[in-house]
């Protein structure tokens, strides 16, 4: 097996499905954070159409728009640093490059930043592009009172500059006329590099001497030569840069073509010859990899072009010999940080530093965060909860309308007004609440405040197995299990995403709130229901982290460390947040509804069939000596149907936690919504399907006839906690994942937790005298 | 002013990639618990303890 794990490749997919004839393509790159989707939506009137690229996480998204009659679509792709094709948004927004040929290539940058986004222009040259360059943010330069040269960087990179701002939607106006201006052959990509740069006196020999050998054995590459052979160079060698399982093996597939090859191939020796040599030379003589000797190579470039074209480079100057290495941050001595801080003139600190002074301080910081979790929260729940009992009341509305309408036909009344209906209505009862809680968050990352979170919670959560990233996906969950898992898609790597996943569900979702309420209500006195909820609540995030710990060391990989840029500061817009909350909700709504649609046919399915009409439900309770209430006859009911079967096929699992086949159906259908428990519980217990939590006749059923002690009570409580996540939440994490031997893994660690941990506190009571 | 990187590859090319070469100057702007806010070429980052531990600089 081929010790080289070099950059996969998605194959080309159709992402525009509806061009129009004769439409051009324009493709949109950059940083994050430079403003590219402000511009996007400024040149295409905010409608986007976002797509999915195949077996990865990362969305695509394109618009329309015209320009003096002529029609373009502009291709947005994922905001990238550089094209190293290491992570997921890289490798495809590499894939895009290389597969598209637009018309024009537009790369957004931060003017404030050149130093670092130029990394990118360099890399887009090198692949062939001669991108157009929108310097955004440009207002900012401008109030800096300097006058650097768009030109002269233009001149000197050899393509077109724009000095753009956002804020300033006027300034767009050149760009638009260069678009109208295109000559109907202009093409953004030509076969040959834009730019040669010197990678110095040690790589650049191996370099040219890549070059010749690619170009004598390499075949036909998509890229151009330099590009393919530095990339040859670059590789590296060891572990991939994500995907474990089944995603590993889909790349694999894919993977093919130069300029790196998996697979071992007749004269693929000179690839890893040359390879080795880069290395050996480059670790010899300036003790680094060859990747890291290009980005300095590159980065040396940057400044000469910065400073030949009048822009500030700030904090940059070529090394002087190196007399006394130590580490940056030696937090032992101390030594280096203050010797840095009393370095000549420091950089004067802006208003995000000031503003940060506070929000990172390490009392006031964390207050203001919890206060800002705790408004969320409050948010979410209190603004969404009457708008959600009204949706319930409508869906209610809705299913009864149904019913009765099809009267004519049992089995389409029953389908329609019992399943199909409440069913969706389960997706649609969350969305007030799904919605707040997503453009609360989409304010709060367009703010800039996120990535303060991801950093102050980052050194708790490492303790645990986690990282700073994983945070918002579990605030998330506690409103819905399936956006937060949706939302861990920002952790870089899987093995990130793999543990937070697992985990999430155990942050007690709003769903199972109800159950707790209404087991809490009926075994344990008012004054303690709060606080055993309250318990319940916590043993589900003391159980994860817990849990995260063990997974990490299971997993054995070391937590990705923390690497995220802290934009400026800003007043968040409050167009583009809704925008954002749209689509995240919709995402929501389209992977949860689905799969909840086909489970809630299924539990009616299930609790439908086989039916016994109530005459002769009737007759077996009075041939057995007992009263033909209409409970018990819903009670016989349920029991001859496949979930009652089903119920009673697994109540000896369950007999140990003292719980009986009733409890055992409730479980069955809670495992597709945690909701259908309480109606579930309201049949099975005969006090009618139309309950809530509060419902006094549903509380004394369960008291009185379920057989549940307070300590079994407990037990059940814990058992639903943990045992499996809503099946629009398993759904999520299978398609998250993409693996259904992880997905299985996590149900088998979920139900054997649910269990253990029930069984504990049934044998504890018991110990402790309980019944 | 940093003066190599030490540690995995993977994390070693990334840093190199934003801006973490031979010569920058780089500043810790701001500690927090485990972290700090860290200044490179007029952009800010957060960056975990450890990860600061594989600059070194002088």
């Amino acid at each position: 097996m081929s010790p080289f794990r070099c950059h996969p490749q998605i194959p080309p997919k159709a992402i525009i499905d509806d061009r129009a004839p004769g439409e051009q393509e324009i493709i949109l790159c950059g940083n994050p954070n430079a403003g590219k989707s402000s511009l996007f939506n400024l040149l295409t009137g905010g409608r986007a159409h976002i797509a999915n690229y195949p077996g990865v996480t990362v969305e695509v998204k394109h618009g329309h728009t015209r320009v003096n009659g002529r029609r373009f679509v502009i291709l947005d792709t994922p905001g990238i640093y550089s094209l190293s094709a290491r992570t997921e948004d890289e490798v495809v927004a590499e894939s895009i490059l290389l597969s598209h040929h637009p018309k024009v290539c537009i790369q957004v940058m931060d003017a404030n930043n050149l130093s670092r986004d130029l990394y990118l222009t360099l890399e887009l040259l090198e692949l062939g592009y001669r991108p157009v360059l929108l310097l955004n943010k440009w207002d900012l330069v401008r109030s800096q009172r300097l006058d650097p040269s768009v030109e002269a960087l233009g001149r000197s990179l050899g393509v077109k500059c724009f000095a753009v701002s956002a804020k300033q939607p006027q300034s767009l106006a050149p760009v638009r006329e260069f678009l109208a201006q295109l000559e109907p052959d202009a093409a953004a990509r030509a076969g040959d590099a834009a730019i040669e740069l010197d990678y110095g006196p040690v790589l650049g020999p191996i370099l040219r001497l890549a070059e010749e050998t690619l170009a004598e054995r390499g075949g036909v590459l998509p890229t151009p030569l330099r590009f393919a052979a530095l990339r040859m160079l670059t590789c590296g060698l060891g572990r991939g840069p994500h995907h474990g399982g089944r995603g590993r093996g889909r790349y694999r597939r894919f993977a093919g073509g130069p300029p790196c090859e998996r697979r071992a191939e007749p004269g693929g020796g000179w690839r890893r010859h040359l390879l080795l040599t880069a290395r050996e030379a480059c670790e010899s003589q300036l003790g680094q990899e060859p990747a890291e000797v290009a980005a300095e190579q590159r980065h040396a470039h940057i400044r000469r072009l910065l400073d030949a074209a009048g822009f500030p480079a700030p904090d940059t100057s070529i090394a002087p010999a190196p007399s006394q290495r130590s580490a940056f941050a030696c937090e032992s001595t101390g030594a280096a940080a203050t010797a840095e801080q009393v370095a000549p003139p420091p950089t004067p600190t802006t208003r995000t530093d000031r503003i940060d002074r506070w929000l990172l301080h390490p009392v006031v910081g964390y207050l203001v965060f919890i206060a800002g979790l705790w408004l969320v929260f409050q948010a979410t729940f209190t603004l969404g909860a009457p708008l959600a009992s009204l949706l319930e009341t409508v869906v209610a509305w809705l299913a009864a309308t149904a019913k009765s309408a099809l009267a004519f036909s049992p089995f389409t009344a029953s389908l329609i007004g019992e399943g199909i209906i409440p069913g969706v209505g389960l997706v649609l009862i969350f969305l007030p609440n799904i919605l707040i809680l997503f453009l609360a968050l989409a304010l709060l990352e367009d703010s800039g405040y996120l990535s303060r979170g991801a950093l102050l919670t980052d050194g708790i959560l490492r303790r645990f197995g986690l990282s700073g990233r994983s945070f918002i996906p579990m605030v998330v969950a506690f409103g819905c299990n399936v956006p937060a898992i949706l939302a861990a898609r920002t952790m870089p790597t899987f093995k990130d995403r793999l543990i937070t996943i697992a985990v999430i569900p155990w942050m007690s979702c709003s769903a199972r709130l109800p159950v707790y309420i209404l087991l809490a209500g009926a075994f344990f006195p008012a004054r303690w229901g709060g606080t055993v909820i309250l318990a319940m609540y916590l043993l589900g995030v003391l159980a994860a982290v817990f849990a995260a710990k063990l997974l990490r060391k299971a997993v054995a990989g070391e937590v990705g460390e923390l690497l995220v840029e802290l934009p400026d500061y800003r007043m968040p817009r409050v167009g583009a947040s809704i925008q954002k909350m749209w689509s995240h909700t919709w995402h929501y709504i389209h992977k949860a509804g689905t799969i909840i649609l086909a489970a809630a046919v299924i539990i009616w399915f299930l609790f439908t069939f086989p039916q016994t009409p109530q005459a002769t439900a009737r007759a077996e309770i009075i041939a057995s000596g007992a009263n033909p209430t209409s409970e018990a006859i819903s009670q016989v009911q349920v029991s001859r149907s496949f979930a009652g079967r089903i119920g009673r096929a697994i109540e000896p699992v369950f007999r140990p936690l003292g719980l009986d086949w009733r409890v055992a159906v409730g479980l069955v259908g809670a495992s597709v919504a945690k909701e259908v428990m309480l109606s579930t519980m309201g049949v099975v217990y005969g006090v009618g399907e139309e309950v809530d939590a509060g419902s006094q006749r549903l509380v004394a059923a369960v008291r009185e006839r379920s057989g549940l002690t307070p300590l079994t009570g407990l037990a059940l409580m814990v058992f639903t906690l943990f045992y499996l996540p809503c099946l629009p939440t398993l759904g999520v994490i299978f398609r998250e994942l993409m693996s259904l031997r992880w997905t299985a893994a996590i149900v088998g660690m979920h139900l054997a937790t649910a269990y253990a941990l029930a069984l504990a506190v049934v044998v504890v009571g018991r110990l402790a005298g309980l019944r | 002013m940093i003066a190599a990187l030490e540690g995995d590859e993977e994390v070693r090319r990334r840093l190199a990639d934003l801006g973490f070469v031979r010569g920058a100057k780089v500043r810790i702007v701001q500690r927090v618990a485990g972290g700090a806010k860290v200044r490179l070429n007029g952009f800010s980052l957060a960056m975990s303890n450890a990860l600061q531990r594989q600059v070194l600089v002088e």
